[in-house]
């Protein structure tokens, strides 16, 4: 049986249950299978409670769980590296998603696996209706660097869901 | 894209995620406790195992000469010279890659940055692997043709013998490059794909600053 978890751990993991959703978010967005995600998700985790001495208190929870989340999933801040297999053609055609799922939500799924892993980074914050201010708080990036990132992930959402209702 | 079509998307993506099972406490709390283990991290837990199998090579060898160049003092001297022209570059090797390796990067660093971090760490990282692996075979190899010729007549046969030094310098050279090839191909497969992405990210995230 493992033993109960310090005040230190439990602050923690008040924290995670209320904001777990983020995490669920980038792990639907960069891992195609089930098991990819657990492993992501473990990922982060762990190295959220690496970062969580250093956290600000009074700074935005969520912006801070979104910059370790996506450094997790792109830096390369992982046991492994990055999968460079290229989708297969089936992956490509069966979006991850339970069969019950509405066409529309499919549609999307599908559109946001043919991004790149920066692009869904800026889809993710797009879909999560950040400000600018978030986004340059989590990216790094300037506002105006961010306004035409997303003017360009919007375009290329639209076509890709637009080609995805056309097949 | 429109603003309706916009939100609709969001909608149907908050929709799917809010569907996504939340875990518990109990649930949560074994992911914190393990270790937070990055690919560096990994590396670094890689190398240090490879010191100790190397500590435990290096008390092999001292028995090894103790008991087969035993009342040689040439081969004596051989044998501290082999030690020195391999454990010296092995060391360099070890500590330098512990140290770059143990910097470490902060996860919670903004994207941008984080990025170019991490790339600057691989591009330490990996000439010191290559030149590692440069350094260590040629003097492994020509320490060990002095060793054994030292102690040759004795035990083994004595290399001079049979071959010339230019002969024997040929074929260490051959056989670095060998391993050398090696070393690059193992780095190419193992990590030089990754950064290679890594980079490809960069300069899309950096494009239109």
């Amino acid at each position: 049986m493992s033993k109960a978890p310090t005040p230190t751990e439990s602050e923690f993991l008040s924290l995670l249950e209320v904001h777990q959703g983020i995490l669920h978010k980038v792990c639907r967005m960069y891992a195609r299978t089930d098991d990819a995600r657990r492993d992501l998700f473990q990922d982060i985790v762990a190295q959220m409670w690496r970062a969580w001495p250093n956290f600000r208190r009074g700074s935005k929870v969520s912006t801070w769980m979104y910059r370790i989340a996506l450094n997790v999933a792109i830096s390369g801040l992982r046991r492994r590296t990055l999968p460079t297999e290229a989708l297969t053609e089936a992956e490509h055609r069966l979006p991850a998603i339970e069969p019950e799922r509405s066409d529309e939500v499919a549609r999307l799924y599908a559109a946001l696996d043919a991004l790149t892993p920066v692009e869904k980074s800026f889809a993710l914050l797009l879909l999560d209706d950040y400000s600018y201010e978030e986004m340059a708080e989590i990216t790094g990036l300037g506002p105006d660097h961010l306004r035409v990132k997303m003017f360009r992930i919007r375009e290329k959402l639209k076509t890709l869901i637009q080609k995805q209702r056309t097949t | 894209m429109k603003n309706d079509e916009l939100d609709d998307l969001k909608s149907a993506w908050n929709t799917a995620a809010g569907e996504q099972k939340k875990l518990g406490r109990d649930e949560l709390l074994p992911l914190i406790r393990q270790r937070a283990l990055s690919v560096f991290s990994k590396m670094r837990r890689n190398l240090l195992f490879e010191s100790v199998i190397g500590a435990a090579a290096m008390a092999g060898w001292g028995w090894f000469v103790s008991r087969i160049a035993s009342g040689n003092g040439e081969a004596y001297l051989a044998a501290l010279q082999m030690t020195l022209l391999t454990v010296l570059p092995l060391g360099v090797f070890y500590v330098a890659g512990f140290r770059r390796l143990g910097r470490g990067i902060d996860s919670d660093t903004r994207l941008l940055p984080a990025l170019q971090q991490t790339i600057a760490h691989w591009d330490q990282i990996l000439p010191l692997y290559f030149w590692g692996g440069a350094a260590i075979m040629p003097s492994f190899l020509l320490s060990g043709v002095w060793f054994v010729n030292s102690v040759g007549g004795q035990y083994l046969l004595k290399i001079t013998e049979h071959m010339t030094w230019v002969r024997i310098l040929a074929w260490v050279i051959g056989l670095s490059a060998v391993s050398l090839l090696f070393v690059w191909i193992s780095i190419r497969v193992s990590y030089a794909k990754h950064v290679k992405q890594l980079k490809a990210c960069l300069r899309e995230l950096e494009e239109a600053r």
